[in-house]
C-alpha cells in the first residue's frame, strides 16, 4: 500500500518524464558520438593487412631473385665456359679467342674457375635486379648442380602503416637448381695434365688420340699450340646468343694447351 | 478528502502508462537506429577485409603456379622456366597449357574460371592461356588480376605475369 503510494505522488510522476526525456538525450548524445567516431578511417585489421601485403612484396622478390639467379647461373656458366673459365683476362693470354691453360713455359694458366663464376654471375645478376629494383652482390657456392647465392646485406621494404612509416627486411639468399656441374673444369684440367705427360716428345697422333679419348674436338693446332673445345652434351641450358635472342644451348668449353712434341 | 485522493490517482496511472509507452518506442526507436548504423558499418567492413584477403589469396596462387615443379625433356624444372622455354619454342605450349590445366582448374570453381597472359617488357601480350572449356563467344565478367614480374633471359628483360579471376 505504501509502495503504491510512493508510484503516484507528483514527484514520481515527474521522474517517469524526465527518465524518457534524458534517455532520449542520452541515446541522442551517443548516436550522434559514435557517428562522429566510429568511421573506421584505416579499416578494420588495416594494419594487419598492410603487413602481409609487404610480406607478399617481399615473397614476389624473392620468388624474382629465385628466378633470375636461375638465369644468371646458366648464362654466366655458357659465358664462362666459351672464355676458357675467364671472367675477364686470362692468366697467360689468349690464341684467338681461346684462353691458353698451358703455355711454352709450362705456367700453370688454369683457370680460378669458382671465383670467375662468381665475377661473371654477379654482373649477369645485378642486370636482373636493376629491374625489380634490388641493390645486392652475392657470394656464390656451386655443387650438386645447385647454386647457393649469399648476399651481402639484407634489403628493406619500406611502406606505410597508419600514419607512420614502417619496414620490412628481407634477405634475398637463394638455392636454385641449374642443371650445371661447374666441376668440369677440373676434370678438364686433370685431362690436360694428362694429355700433356703422355704426349710430351711425342707426335700429332698422340694429341689426336687423347683428344678423342677424352671426347675433345681439335680447331687448330699452331707452333705446337693446340685449339680444343669439349661440348657437354648432359649440360643444356637456356641462353642469350650473341643476337641477344634465346636459344638452347649446350655448354661449350674452349681452351688452348701448348704441347711440347717432337 | 476522499474525493480528492481518487482525482490525484486517475491522471497519475495515465501519465504513467504513456511513459512507459514513451520510453518503450525511444527505446525501441535507438536500438533500430544503432541496428542501421551497425549493420553498415560492418557490411563496409566485411566488404574490404574479403577484397584484401581475395587479393592476398590470389598472388599466393600466382607465385604457387609459377613454382609447381614440372618434368619437360627428362629434366626437374617449374612453370616459371616452363613458360620461358615455351617463349622460345612454340612447341611446350602444349604441355604449359597441361600443366596449368591440372593446377588452377581445380582452384578455380564453377562458375569461376582462370587466364594467364604474359606481357613483355614494353606490355605487349605475347602468350595467352585459357581455361579450357571457356570460349569467348559471350561475355564473361573479370573478377581480379594479379600480376607478376619474371626475369626473362635477355640483357636485364622482364616480363609480366597475369593471372586473372573470371566469373561465368
Amino acid at each position: 500500500m505504501g509502495r503504491l503510494k510512493l508510484f503516484n505522488t507528483k514527484k514520481a510522476l515527474l521522474f517517469n518524464i524526465s527518465l524518457v526525456l534524458i534517455t532520449i538525450i542520452v541515446l541522442t548524445t551517443a548516436l550522434i558520438a559514435l557517428g562522429q567516431v566510429i568511421p573506421f578511417k584505416e579499416g578494420i585489421g588495416s594494419r594487419a593487412f598492410d603487413i602481409v601485403e609487404v610480406y607478399q612484396e617481399g615473397e614476389n622478390k624473392l620468388f624474382y631473385v629465385d628466378q633470375a639467379a636461375k638465369l644468371s647461373a646458366q648464362q654466366a656458366a655458357y659465358d664462362l665456359a666459351q672464355k676458357g673459365g675467364f671472367s675477364n683476362k686470362t692468366k697467360c693470354g689468349k690464341k684467338e679467342d681461346y684462353s691458353i691453360w698451358l703455355d711454352a713455359t709450362k705456367k700453370d694458366c688454369y683457370p680460378d674457375y669458382k671465383n670467375e663464376f662468381n665475377k661473371d654471375f654477379n654482373k649477369i645478376m645485378k642486370g636482373y635486379l636493376s629491374s625489380v629494383p634490388l641493390y645486392v652482390n652475392y657470394e656464390t657456392s656451386l655443387f650438386d648442380e645447385r647454386i647457393i647465392g649469399i648476399p651481402h646485406r639484407a634489403t628493406v621494404l619500406f611502406f606505410y602503416s597508419g600514419k607512420s612509416m614502417s619496414n620490412y627486411t628481407i634477405y634475398p639468399s637463394f638455392n636454385v637448381n641449374i642443371n650445371y656441374d661447374i666441376n668440369k673444369y677440373r676434370d678438364l684440367k686433370e685431362q690436360s695434365n694428362n694429355l700433356i705427360s703422355e704426349c710430351t716428345n711425342k707426335t700429332v697422333s698422340c694429341v689426336n688420340s687423347k683428344a678423342a679419348e677424352f671426347n675433345w674436338n681439335i680447331t687448330s693446332a699452331e707452333q705446337n699450340f693446340f685449339k680444343f673445345y669439349y661440348k657437354d652434351n648432359n649440360t643444356k641450358v637456356l641462353v642469350n646468343n650473341i643476337k641477344n635472342e634465346l636459344s638452347h644451348e649446350l655448354i661449350a668449353y674452349k681452351f688452348a694447351l701448348y704441347v711440347p712434341l717432337q | 478528502m476522499m474525493k480528492k485522493k481518487a482525482q490525484l490517482q486517475i491522471p497519475g496511472a495515465v501519465v504513467d502508462i504513456y511513459a512507459v509507452i514513451a520510453f518503450v518506442l525511444v527505446m525501441l526507436i535507438f536500438i533500430l537506429l544503432f541496428q542501421i548504423r551497425g549493420c553498415t558499418t560492418r557490411d563496409r567492413v566485411s566488404a574490404e577485409i574479403q577484397a584484401k584477403t581475395i587479393d592476398i589469396d590470389s598472388n599466393l596462387i600466382l607465385l604457387n603456379y609459377l613454382r609447381t615443379p614440372v618434368i619437360v625433356d627428362e629434366k626437374n624444372i617449374d612453370i616459371a622456366d616452363l613458360i620461358i622455354l615455351t617463349l622460345y619454342n612454340g612447341s611446350y605450349e602444349t604441355k604449359l597449357k597441361e600443366e596449368s590445366e591440372r593446377t588452377l582448374t581445380p582452384i578455380y570453381e564453377e562458375p569461376y574460371f582462370w587466364s594467364i597472359i604474359v606481357y613483355d617488357k614494353e606490355d605487349d601480350e605475347i602468350l595467352e592461356l585459357w581455361q579450357e572449356q571457356y570460349t569467348w563467344t559471350v561475355e564473361y565478367d573479370e573478377i581480379l588480376k594479379t600480376k607478376l614480374k619474371i626475369p626473362y633471359p635477355k640483357v636485364n628483360g622482364t616480363y609480366t605475369i597475369e593471372l586473372t579471376k573470371w566469373e561465368d
